[in-house]
């Protein structure tokens, strides 16, 4: 079974690298999520290395460690201004985005557009809008992929439980599934954001406790099928628990139309997460993301960078993720025709 | 009713070569076939899967889908050229004068109109029926094609029949126009071993009634024993064998066919072992220089696997493609 | 076939309660008090700086009003005299305003349903001969074209474009081709003619509705193209073919009746999208419509409103669902009422 799985495996993964819309959305997936890992490195205030008056310094290092708390800071170095320190220094080795996120630039640079200071400009309280778009994407890919995560985990349980018991298990569970969709979601997650206190954590339990019916009907769906084949019976007619069949014949052709779903999952959660922030409901007021940039255009509709920059990130990402589904799914089709 | 009359063919297949280019490179699924069947008469067209006995019967209906073509060769049918026809006028022809039974009942019916509607549509298209002469129509087609109760049947969706009536329907949709050609591609490998007995009989009925030519595609030499006249064994997209019936199960000539006569089960050798062929036949895309049956040939002679083999008269009405006859090929003139 | 629909309309119920139940729960479990909010505009709001007597007086209006409200009353209670009303017809009244909820919905709904019901009509008009041709010309230069277009489209957020729409194409520093928002201009009166009434609200609503439609159109698009594609590889089109029936009808008549199967179901997940798209489209565009006043409703912790709305939204949702499977079975031969969920 191993063996088959692996080349079935390998076999999608060879499809999917040869398809060239499907492979630019993996290339781009992977790109974010190293900007997401390296957010720090690329943007930040506080340099690589500097060194003052012969002494060497890895502030970024340096603040790693603090906060993993393996680490101080030496007095020298505690609440610096590093831009001010790096002007005397000898040497300074800035990262390509020299500012924080949720640097608040007090010297009045509000509404900058595109500049050679900063690249897309400045927002309302003067930060820079590069460095919040790069880590935004810390924020949009976590919340996306923790959503799918928990979609997944929540959907497969109790479908599972639904197709493996059956009975009034399933009629129970059924009928949940069919309250979950009759919930207008985005208006629920719009209610519960708005009234709950805002926090990350609220908003990716929310939307991941709206979206895994689909995943759960399908896991559901996948053991019936089985329970209605012959080897169940016949296993079950020899005392043979029928768990173990059944899971070794669902497991390898249930994998890849879960992966599928939760594609698609992770564009919809980034996108519902973006529309929220957009809204000003839910993330909390200090946190950056694409969607909080983008609404402050709403008020100063003459500042187009902050529309136009973090729109385009999320497009690029939502547009990513389909396209990684959409290979996916036409990987994983045994009729290897049209498109 | 098809105007030839006893001599000329009606449907002739001169060097028929058909084609499929993909991304593997050219396919040939067809590899120059000479047919002819004559009006009233019944030729078995026999062979395994990929022997390119199907694509020959849809490339007389001009049905091959792309990218598969006819890249040499022509069909002639009653006197016309139906490879150089217009699309529009094979339109006309197909389902009025030559029409088609499919080898898998359960996908060829249209699943969102009932049956009846169905078999009408050839009425309404062909032959300008009304919908209530075409309805009382179907139902005698329905009765004539040994369909149960067909004036209830005749409002039933196709999910609602078993295998063997919808091969029933459909063969009642070939006949709805009295056609000079029925082309039946496997028309019972699909059912069930009692109902593939009475199908058969049925087209068998139904020709004698309406005296029209049968071309019958299969894989099962068991199956045409009683119902044809005349039989033609291919093998990887080229024609070995040609002779009458009796003659092909009396005297076979060639290794192919005698294998294939060798496999199936006979009565009389009920505690004798099945012979299988060995190796396999040879793929579409690499197929050899000379005879594609050479690596499996019992009987391979030095000059097969390089040297193809034409089909030549060996007697009177039988025809085979092998070196095994080589004095008469040397001596002999074109193919009968 | 009437005892399928039976069935599926009483189902319809406990769903109906089992989700307006959960809203209302959720909104009364919520940290904060919609009382503190409603006071929270005046001199009430934190208790600073008022003398403490002052403040004994503020809580105890704030109690009061509670009481008249029937907030303090356990949840369950809450919900079954809420739904009490609802049954005979009466939605509640505002905590803002206290104006009756239905006044505040009443000229809103039109708005909200004309410009959906125009984006789906819109949405399959354009999207089902666009799959179409999808079917026959597959792979052709506009095949393609589109077939990447409707991609884009459907991973655009709605609430990028709108806001680039409103940034370049409304006023402001760049082209002005279309107002900023609202339903109708300042100077539209009733006693316009017909047609020019009819102008100044395309005027208004050309860009909300565009919104509104490419996002409905790429799913369906997409889905449809899909669908036409199975469609023709399967072997009754061969059939189909093998009979003598024309090109043109081979498509129409064979291959789209099978291929609006699927396309019919769409409509249950559409439905309930567009609801919910509508909150962020009428608020970009402010548009007075149901998606407005549901943001600002929860924005400002009205609950009777937030779940009247919700309740109308869910109605809608599960009726959509019922509809769509009803389709389904009408359309469908081969389904069996009463099994069409595997």
């Amino acid at each position: 079974m191993s063996e088959a799985g692996q080349g079935y495996g390998g076999r999608v993964w060879a499809e999917l690298r040869a398809t060239p819309r499907a492979n630019w959305g993996l290339n781009i997936v992977v790109l974010l999520a190293v900007v997401a890992v390296c957010a720090d490195l690329i943007a930040s205030d506080r340099p690589y290395y500097l060194n003052v008056g012969g002494e060497r310094y890895f502030p970024q290092l340096r603040a790693t460690g603090v906060a993993l708390g393996l680490a101080e800071w030496p007095e020298e170095l505690r609440n610096a201004d590093f831009r001010a320190l790096a002007s005397q220094a000898d040497a300074a080795w800035w990262p390509p985005i020299p500012y924080r996120s949720t640097g608040v630039d007090i010297t009045g640079d509000v509404f900058e557009p595109p500049s050679a200071e900063h690249w897309l400009g400045t927002d309302a309280l003067g930060r820079d809008v590069a460095a919040g778009m790069v880590h935004g994407t810390r924020i949009s890919l976590t919340i996306g992929l923790v959503v799918v995560a928990i979609q997944a985990t929540i959907g497969i349980l109790l479908g599972g439980l639904a197709g493996y018991y059956g009975g009034w298990i399933d009629i129970a569970l059924s009928r949940l599934f069919e309250l979950m969709l009759g919930i207008p979601t985005f208006f629920l997650i719009i209610t519960v954001a708005a009234i709950f206190p805002p926090s990350i954590y609220a908003i990716m339990g929310i939307l991941g406790l709206t979206g895994w019916v689909g995943i759960a009907r399908f896991i559901r769906g996948e053991f019936l099928k089985v329970r209605s084949m012959d080897y169940v019976t016949a296993a079950r007619a020899l005392g043979v628990g029928d768990a173990r069949v059944m899971f070794r014949h669902i497991l390898p052709n249930a994998v890849a139309p879960v992966l599928v779903s939760m594609a698609f999952g992770v564009a919809t959660a980034i996108l519902t997460e973006s529309a929220l922030s957009f809204l000003g409901i839910g993330v909390p007021q200090h946190l950056v993301t694409w969607g909080s940039i983008l609404s402050e255009s709403r008020g100063s509709t003459f500042a187009w960078w902050l529309a136009v920059f973090p729109g385009a990130a999320i497009f690029l990402t939502v547009t990513a993720y389909n396209l990684l589904g959409d290979g996916l799914r036409d990987a994983l089709d045994p009729k290897l025709e049209v498109r | 009713m098809a105007a030839a009359a006893g001599g000329a063919p009606l449907l002739e297949l001169r060097g028929l070569h058909v084609s499929f280019a993909t991304r593997a490179g050219e396919v040939p699924a067809v590899r120059g076939v000479d047919l002819a069947l004559r009006a009233g008469e019944t030729l078995a067209l026999v062979g395994e899967s990929g022997s390119g006995k199907t694509v020959c019967a849809l490339a007389v209906m001009g049905l091959v889908d792309p990218p598969g073509r006819v890249v040499r060769g022509s069909v002639w049918f009653d006197g016309r050229e139906l490879t150089a026809l217009p699309a529009r006028e094979l339109r006309r022809l197909r389902g009025r004068r030559i029409a088609m039974v499919f080898q898998e009942p359960m996908t060829s019916l249209n699943p969102v109109f009932t049956v009846g509607d169905q078999v009408a549509e050839v009425l309404r298209i062909h032959l300008r029926m009304k919908a209530k002469q075409a309805r009382d129509e179907v139902i005698g087609l329905l009765h004539r094609v040994g369909i149960p109760s067909p004036e209830s049947r005749v409002d039933a969706y196709p999910h609602e029949l078993s295998g063997g009536m919808k091969q029933r329907v459909m063969i009642a949709m070939a006949i709805a126009c009295k056609p000079d050609l029925l082309i039946a591609d496997e028309p019972t490998t699909a059912l069930d071993v009692t109902i593939q007995a009475q199908i058969m009989e049925l087209l068998a009925a139904l020709q004698r009634e309406m005296g029209m030519a049968i071309l019958l595609i299969t894989h099962n030499l068991g199956v045409v024993a009683h119902y044809t006249r005349e039989i033609a064994v291919m093998y990887a997209g080229k024609l070995v064998e040609r002779a009458p019936v009796r003659e092909i199960f009396a005297r076979p000539e060639h290794p192919y066919t005698r294998a294939l006569l060798r496999s199936l089960p006979r009565p009389d050798r009920a505690h004798e072992p099945l012979e299988a062929i060995p190796g396999t036949v040879p793929s579409p895309l690499e197929l050899p220089k000379g005879c594609a049956f050479a690596d499996r040939c019992a009987q391979v002679l030095p000059r097969c696997p390089s040297d193809p083999p034409r089909l030549v008269a060996i007697r009177q009405d039988h025809a085979a493609a092998c070196w095994l006859h080589e004095a008469v090929v040397a001596a002999g003139p074109e193919p009968a | 076939m009437l005892q399928y629909v039976a069935q599926r309309l009483l189902l319809l119920v406990p769903t109906f309660l089992g989700v307006t139940f959960l809203a209302y729960a959720i909104m009364l479990m919520a940290p904060g008090d919609p009382v503190d909010l409603f006071f929270a505009g005046g001199i009430a709001g934190g208790g600073e700086g008022i003398s403490t007597d002052r403040l004994a007086e503020v809580q105890e209006a704030k109690e009061a009003l509670r009481r008249d409200l029937g907030l303090d009353r356990p949840i369950p209670v809450q919900y079954a005299l809420w739904l009490s009303r609802l049954l005979r017809g009466d939605l509640g009244e505002s905590f803002k305003d206290r104006a009756p909820v239905w006044d505040k919905v009443r000229d809103r709904l039109p708005v909200t349903i004309v410009l959906n019901v125009l984006s789906l009509v819109l949405t399959y008009v354009i999207a089902i001969p666009l799959g179409i041709y999808s079917a026959v010309r597959t792979g052709s230069r506009l095949d393609q074209i589109s077939t990447l277009t409707v991609f884009m489209l459907y991973s655009l957020p709605s609430f990028w474009v709108g806001t680039l729409i409103i940034i370049f194409l409304c006023g402001g520093d760049f082209l002005a081709w279309f107002p900023p928002g609202g339903l109708r201009s300042l100077a539209h009166d009733a006693s316009w003619p017909l047609l020019q009434r009819m102008a100044d609200y395309t005027y208004h609503l050309a860009m909300p509705l565009l919104c509104t439609t490419y996002a409905a159109f790429a799913a369906l698009s997409r889905f449809m193209r899909t669908s036409m594609l199975e469609n023709a590889r399967q072997d009754f089109i061969r059939t189909a073919r093998a009979k003598g029936v024309s090109e043109p009808m081979v498509i129409l008549k064979h291959m789209l009746r099978n291929s609006l199967i699927p396309v019919i179901t769409i409509l249950a997940g559409l439905l309930p999208a567009l609801i919910g798209g509508s909150i962020i489209i009428e608020t970009i565009f402010s548009v007075p419509g149901i998606g407005q006043l549901s943001y600002q409703s929860v924005l400002a912790r009205d609950y009777p409103v937030v779940i009247a709305l919700f309740a109308a939204s869910s109605f809608l949702t599960i009726v959509g669902i019922l509809l769509s499977d009803l389709a389904l079975a009408w359309v469908d031969p081969r389904i069996h009422f009463g099994r069409s969920s595997a």
